[in-house]
């Protein structure tokens, strides 16, 4: 079940949303599609799903071409970040209706609704008017209604993006264990480059119309391909510093991430302010009033202080881009 | 109960009397003899010998039962056929981007300025040549005329207020354009679809210059009631008056828990 896309391309009158992808996805992958508001993440989705036609390119899901195919035919699951749930049916009727769509036998419908209901936990509700619920609920009958039938694939658009900080944490790891359980495709799309580190089995960094990076979560971390995916993967953005501070080709850069430094002796930086981070201290320094690093810090230190600090691991970037 | 409350009150008591008022006349006039009401120089304002028997003469002397079947079939059929054509109308227009959608929208409302008595006749003329004239679908293609760019506004408002999400979410369970339309949009839409039905009801019901052009042989009951006025018969137009105003109560209390804002409101967070 492996989903091709070959040289999407999307434009909204001179606006070009996207701009010639070309990926392959696996059969089972957990896919994140990562990128700021506004890169065309969404609209991606809705290609994929048949919402939105490409201008240009193709779509194919185990080598059958879809792309001109109608959003009911091609048996995709979606779940919206609104979750788009029907208001005007209840929890069970919502999560039937793709099976009644499918002119399913009764006894099945309601077979295959308390399957899933007890694997999202949901059976006490499924008489509830589906506005009468929580949002964790509302979110998991989202889930429930797209895991009810055998759908090709799944897409999820920012699913969690609407829960509070605590049920998030939780939905996470559900849906974790929710993709190994079904075994199937998930494309997932999100903002929030911490949440595609913990789900992904592979991100896409999505930039400019274009994939600008597609990897494993630690190989983005580690290795990323440009300036930009450096500073935009992480906690905190990648240091980036002018190759003859370390000895270096003046002409390249070199980036390195806050851990992967130490303080005591060396480069000399001026501390702007401070920041607690969970149990570390990070220093936004500023290197010869130009260069702006942030540091990890084991003792606090007052604005205007001085301090030094060794790089013990970086990466080097000539024009933006990776080398080596 | 603080200021703020009782200054409502008092503003909701001015407003239902100036609403009230009239219809408590009509009351008056109905069950109150004669002498005390129309016959009277200074017609007294309180029940002064309650009667029932103008409405039995009302009632007994001359037919209602006709021109009353007649101004609700057509009333239906025109609160029909607005919801009808008002509904792809409404759905098609908060599709369209707003650039393209609100000229054609003020386009629609615009025609409702057009003075009824100025194209009644052209359109008697026709209908007369079409077969449509002194026929009930014939006044009521008229009076649609007006209805339906009303119907049509409120419509587009409520397709609008539903998220393009839940069509897309229907689409993808499997439902085709028409399923997700008759199974998803227009049940979320059914408040929306009830005040254009029931203003465009009201309307039909109440509508005077059509009617007494386009069907002046065998009228609907506003213009039996002016018929009755013109021939003098006050009591005889103050009990069909009467009658008159009873489908408007059931109607719209039969129809009421539709207009519930609540019902439109959820299902989306956004």
């Amino acid at each position: 079940m492996t989903i091709q896309l070959i040289d999407i391309t999307k434009s909204y009158g001179n606006h070009v949303v996207l701009n010639g992808i070309t990926q392959e996805i696996e059969d089972g992958e957990f896919f994140v599609i990562l990128g700021p508001s506004g890169e065309g993440k969404s609209t991606l989705l809705k290609v994929i799903a048949g919402i939105e036609r490409p201008d240009k390119g193709k779509i194919i899901v185990n080598g059958k071409d879809m792309t001109n195919l109608p959003p009911e035919k091609r048996n995709i699951a979606m779940v919206f970040q609104n979750y788009a749930l029907y208001p005007n049916m209840s929890v069970y009727d919502n999560i039937a209706f793709p099976l009644k769509m499918r002119k399913m036998k009764k006894e099945e419908i309601k077979e295959r609704v308390m399957r899933v209901a007890k694997l999202l936990g949901i059976q006490d509700i499924l008489d509830k008017n589906v506005l009468k619920i929580s949002g964790g609920q509302q979110q998991r009958v989202a889930i429930a209604r797209a895991l009810v039938r055998d759908p090709v694939f799944f897409l999820l658009d920012e699913p969690l993006s609407n829960l509070d900080a605590r049920t998030r944490f939780v939905a996470r790891g559900e849906l974790k264990r929710i993709q190994k359980e079904v075994g199937k495709t998930f494309i997932y799309v999100t903002h929030d480059q911490k949440e595609a580190m913990s789900l992904a089995t592979r991100i896409a960094v999505l930039h400019k119309g274009k994939f600008e990076q597609v990897g494993k979560p630690l190989d983005l971390y580690e290795y990323p391909k440009t300036k930009w995916v450096a500073q935009f993967i992480g906690d905190f953005p990648m240091n980036f510093l002018p190759g003859n501070y370390i000895g270096e080709d003046p002409n390249v850069e070199v980036g390195f991430r806050p851990e992967w430094t130490e303080l005591g002796s060396g480069i000399k930086a001026v501390v702007d302010s401070m920041e607690a981070f969970g149990e570390s201290l990070y220093l936004f320094c500023t290197v010869d009033e130009k260069f702006k690093v942030i540091l990890p810090s084991k003792e606090w230190h007052d604005v205007g202080d001085v301090v030094k600090f060794e790089i013990k691991k970086y990466r080097k970037y000539k024009d933006g881009v990776l080398s080596e | 109960m603080n200021t703020r409350q009782i200054l409502i009150y008092i503003g909701v008591i001015i407003f239902s009397i100036y609403f009230l008022f009239p219809l408590y006349i009509l009351i008056l006039v109905a069950f109150n003899s004669p002498k005390y009401t129309i016959f009277s120089l200074y017609p007294s304002l309180l029940l002064q010998a309650p009667t029932l028997s103008n409405l039995i003469i009302g009632l007994t002397q001359y037919n209602f039962v006709e021109p009353f079947l007649r101004s609700l079939g057509t009333a239906t059929l025109v609160g029909v056929l607005s919801i009808a054509l008002g509904i792809p109308a409404g759905l098609g227009l908060s599709r369209l981007s707003y650039k393209i959608a609100y000229p054609i929208t003020l386009l629609l409302l615009i025609t409702n300025m057009m003075p009824s008595i100025s194209i009644a006749v052209p359109i008697a003329a026709e209908f007369i040549r079409a077969h449509l004239f002194n026929t009930i679908p014939g006044l009521a293609l008229a009076q649609t005329l007006i209805t339906l760019p009303l119907a049509t506004f409120i419509l587009e408002g409520t397709f609008s207020a539903i998220p393009l999400e839940i069509e897309y979410q229907a689409r993808l369970d499997g439902a085709s354009v028409f399923q997700a339309l008759w199974r998803i949009l227009i049940p979320m839409a059914a408040p929306g679809i009830v005040a254009a039905f029931l203003i465009s009801w009201m309307f039909s019901w109440d509508e005077f210059t059509f009617a007494v052009i386009l069907m002046p042989i065998t009228p609907t009951l506003p213009v039996e009631i002016y018929y009755n006025i013109t021939r003098g018969d006050m009591l005889a137009a103050v009990a069909f008056s009467l009658i008159f105003t009873i489908p408007v109560v059931v109607i719209t209390l039969l129809l009421q828990k539709y207009l519930r804002g609540e019902y439109l409101a959820g299902g989306i967070k956004r």
